[in-house]
């Protein structure tokens, strides 16, 4: 994994970061304070080569360090809010000295330099900017920088060769130096020992000033005698590449699901709109349709040589979160591009299912939606639009599901199953998308008889016992019309748990029903119930395990959308169609 | 010195070949390591004074890798030396306890105690391994050693339970004899990057006090099979190979 991110490394050196920038503190050339600017119209300028120490060189040397040229407001302008503690402000008097103690010494290459520090330490000066920086209702915790004379330092290099020789004397001496093999590069290197961190894991379990992905900071965690991340040694040419490329991958293409952050990339850089992650996750202005369409006419195109160039890329995708300051790496999922379109197409396909009329198929769901369809029941129905408590472990496995042409996780369907059943309890229509995840689990677990409508021929009982059941419910609502709590509120749940209990009763009532309709509509009914029984023969089961139960919702699923097409003869021609285009696929 | 090739399926349940980078919240390598391999032959079979070391040929994988999320409360602290439990026992030190719970205020430090750590381990994992012994100063009796191998993994015989990656997860084993016992690879292309070799210098007689010198090789599976080169290839990167300008 980190070979790879190497590959996609850009240009990184140890002492420099990418950081965005809020606010710009600005003076004329002889120190003048000029106002405080807010750098891309409030929205915060990024630069990619800002000075940066790591966490234990800000902490080293036993008085208080700051960063150079780019800091919070607490420290760069001593703003803060009123009821900071006494100690705080301490702190931040003591950061805010260093920061003017770097400027001065930087200023002999930088000479500009000298007249920012002369700014900050001016007192009254420091009063004009925080009132300036109240005005424009700043936050202490934003960053800032400082301008002279218009000159911004961030976009010069006069002053790195200083920063860099500086950064030096920071380094605390070894008293030997061992080389160790980098497993990042495979180089002979002197391993880092401790890493920088990787950013934007905060809202997934991490923290706020990042998480180390490397850490070895506790004696259970050291082996051999080795000291901390000497356990893995990396270069710290290599640790800078890797989080700088880690945290940009996570703030450019990071995807956040529940308590999960997905990010990825590609080998050979690929155009934006061939990158077929966003079709699955989130598609901000095509729907999944067009997602599954892209997919085929990419899988068409690199088949018959007309991409090149896509051919032999290969993907990485992480699913992270954050535990205590440590990167959880909860998948690490890779393969070829083409494989990749491939598995997304096949996920589209296999979760495709009729829609509750019958007439059509469903639109295909979002990964947003399959998630989020597993975990939660509304009051109304409706799929919640918040995931935040999904648990990552069922966002990582349906994940590698979708990538991967991987098993539906039995979790998910176990979960799903559940969530129709008290569907039909509360007497709420289920949501289609819970089928299209037993379906999609079906068809993996090896179920090639598993269409996208109903299928009178399929081979196992427990799916004939769940058309039973939608027929049986059909027919009381013909003979009796709205009876309040019907066949399927009273006895879904028991009858596909034990529908050899359940259905000899069903069958009965449905005597009675039958005798309330008219003969041809009797007769029709009948012959369907005779039909359905037929394909039941004498193997009624007794009990259904969890994935029997999975057969006999899609069972009623399927003979209901039948039904509601209009008796059954619609939806079976596109039936038969559909499944026999599945079959010679 | 080389003894010839022997081959050994194994399976277990579950695995963790450990990415070193990936330690503290542990993640598998999606296959087993070179070193993991060497530990299961050592166990059938393997005397310091034999002065052999088990050398990897191939690993092929008869079942996809698959992964498992497990998580448990871990001490952050670990034994101390063997001397220090003798000075104890000998009532020269005072008994100092592992901690399994508390936290900073109680401790007066946040390196003690317990905390909750993930692993990602494989689960339902099966291989071919083959292996020989290579000596280091040239025995010539190798058919005698490849035979006392021979018959105690055909009977199942081991100094200790043989493990994958950790000895919570034992493995289980079958000496292969024959190529038509032989089950078909399962065909899966992978780069797995920089992969550990081996933790110490195989080359040496190395005894418990032996310090580390880890070595790294550039993982590649073809068709299911990781070919792994021998320990004296460039390909196996060590730690005294200085490359001179």
């Amino acid at each position: 994994m980190l070979d790879a991110l190497l590959k996609v490394a850009g240009s990184t050196e140890p002492g420099f970061a990418r950081k965005i920038v809020k606010w710009a503190i600005t003076c004329a050339a002889d120190g003048r304070f000029t106002g405080v600017i807010p750098l891309s119209e409030g929205k915060g300028q990024e630069y990619s080569h800002c000075p940066n120490l790591r966490f234990s060189e800000l902490v080293g040397g036993g008085g208080s360090r700051s960063h150079f040229l780019v800091e919070g407001l607490s420290t760069l302008a001593l703003y803060w809010k009123d009821d900071t503690e006494q100690k705080e402000q301490e702190k931040n008097h003591a950061k805010h000295k260093y920061f003017c103690s770097l400027l001065e010494s930087a200023s002999l290459d930088a000479p500009y330099l000298k007249a920012g520090a002369e700014m900050l330490k001016d007192e009254e000066t420091l009063i004009a900017i925080q009132a300036d920086l109240k005005r424009q209702k700043a936050k202490s915790t934003e960053t800032a920088t400082i301008m002279v004379n218009g000159i911004n330092p961030l976009e010069r290099d006069d002053w790195k060769n200083w920063w860099r020789k500086f950064r030096q004397t920071l380094q605390t001496p070894k008293p030997t130096t061992s080389k160790m093999r980098c497993f990042a590069s495979g180089e002979l290197v002197e391993p880092l020992m401790t890493h920088p961190k990787i950013k934007g894991l905060a809202g997934v379990g991490g923290l706020g000033m990042g998480d180390v992905l490397i850490g070895f900071d506790k004696d259970a965690s050291q082996s051999y005698g080795l000291e901390q991340s000497a356990n893995a040694a990396i270069s710290e040419d290599a640790a800078t590449a890797y989080t700088e490329t880690l945290s940009g991958l996570i703030r450019d293409k990071g995807i956040k699901f529940g308590g999960a952050m997905i990010t990825y990339w590609f080998l050979d850089s690929i155009p934006d709109e061939d990158d077929p992650f966003p079709w699955l996750t989130e598609p901000p202005e095509q729907t999944s349709a067009v997602a599954e369409l892209k997919a085929s006419q990419l899988l068409r195109a690199i088949k018959e040589g007309l991409r090149p160039d896509l051919a032999g890329n290969r993907y990485i995708a992480l699913v992270l979160s954050g535990a205590a300051g440590r990167v959880m790496v909860r998948e690490i999922m890779e393969g070829l591009f083409e494989i990749l379109v491939a598995n997304i197409e096949k996920w589209f396909s296999d979760l495709a299912i009729v829609s509750r009329e019958g007439d059509r198929l469903v639109p295909f769901p979002k990964f947003f939606s399959v998630a989020n369809a597993i975990e939660f029941l509304s009051k109304d129905g409706n799929i919640l639009r918040n995931i935040n408590d999904v648990p990552p472990s069922l966002i990582s496995g349906l994940l590698r599901a979708a990538l991967t042409n991987g098993m539906i996780p039995a979790s998910a369907m176990s979960r799903a199953l559940m969530r129709i059943r008290a569907d039909f309890v509360a007497a709420r229509p289920p949501l289609e998308v819970r089928f299209s995840i037993i379906r999609a689990y079906l068809k993996r677990k090896g179920d090639q008889n598993m269409g996208t409508y109903l299928n009178k021929e399929h081979p196992h009982p427990a799916y004939h016992c769940g058309r039973l059941l939608a027929v049986f419910a059909r027919l009381q609502r013909a003979a009796l019309g709205d009876v309040g709590a019907g066949v399927v509120q009273r006895y879904y749940a028991a009858a596909s748990q034990t529908p050899g209990l359940i259905l000899g009763r069903l069958a009965t009532n449905a005597k009675n029903h039958l005798g309330k309709l008219e003969g041809g509509l009797a007769w029709w009914y009948e012959n369907l119930i005779a039909d359905v029984m037929g394909k039941i023969k004498n193997d009624m089961p007794r009990t259904l395990t969890l994935e029997e139960q999975s057969l006999f919702a899609l069972g009623y699923y399927q003979q209901l959308a039948a039904l509601n097409a209009g008796k059954g003869e619609k939806s079976e021609n596109i039936a038969d169609n559909d499944n026999n285009k599945e079959g010679t696929k | 010195m080389r003894g010839k090739t022997h081959c050994l399926e194994v399976w277990g349940d579950f695995a963790c070949f450990t990415r070193p980078e990936m330690k503290v919240e542990r993640f598998s390598y999606p296959v087993i390591t070179p070193s993991a391999a060497r530990g299961i032959f050592d166990a059938i079979y393997w005397k310091r004074s034999y002065g052999f070391y088990w050398q990897i040929e191939k690993v092929e994988i008869l079942k996809p890798p698959r992964y498992i999320a497990l998580r448990r409360n871990e001490v952050k602290d670990k034994a101390p030396p063997e001397s220090t439990i003798i000075a104890w026992k000998e009532g020269k030190r005072q008994i100092e306890p592992l901690w399994a719970d508390g936290d900073r205020d109680l401790l007066g430090t946040d390196q003690k105690g317990r905390t909750q750590r993930q692993t990602m381990a494989l689960k339902d994992v099966h291989y071919r391994l083959y292996a020989h012994m290579k000596f280091r100063n040239g025995v010539s009796n190798t058919a005698t050693h490849d035979d006392q191998f021979v018959r105690r993994a055909s009977h199942g015989k081991c100094f200790y339970q043989p493990f994958f990656g950790c000895r919570e997860f034992p493995a289980f084993f079958q000496h292969i004899e024959t190529d038509d016992e032989k089950k078909t690879a399962f065909p899966l292309d992978m780069d797995l990057g920089w992969m550990l070799y081996d933790v110490f210098d195989l080359r040496q007689a190395n005894d418990e006090f032996a310090h580390p010198r880890i070595s790294i090789f550039h993982a590649r599976m073809i068709r299911g099979v990781l070919n792994v080169p021998q320990y004296d290839e460039p390909a196996v990167k060590k730690v005294e190979e200085v490359t001179h300008a």
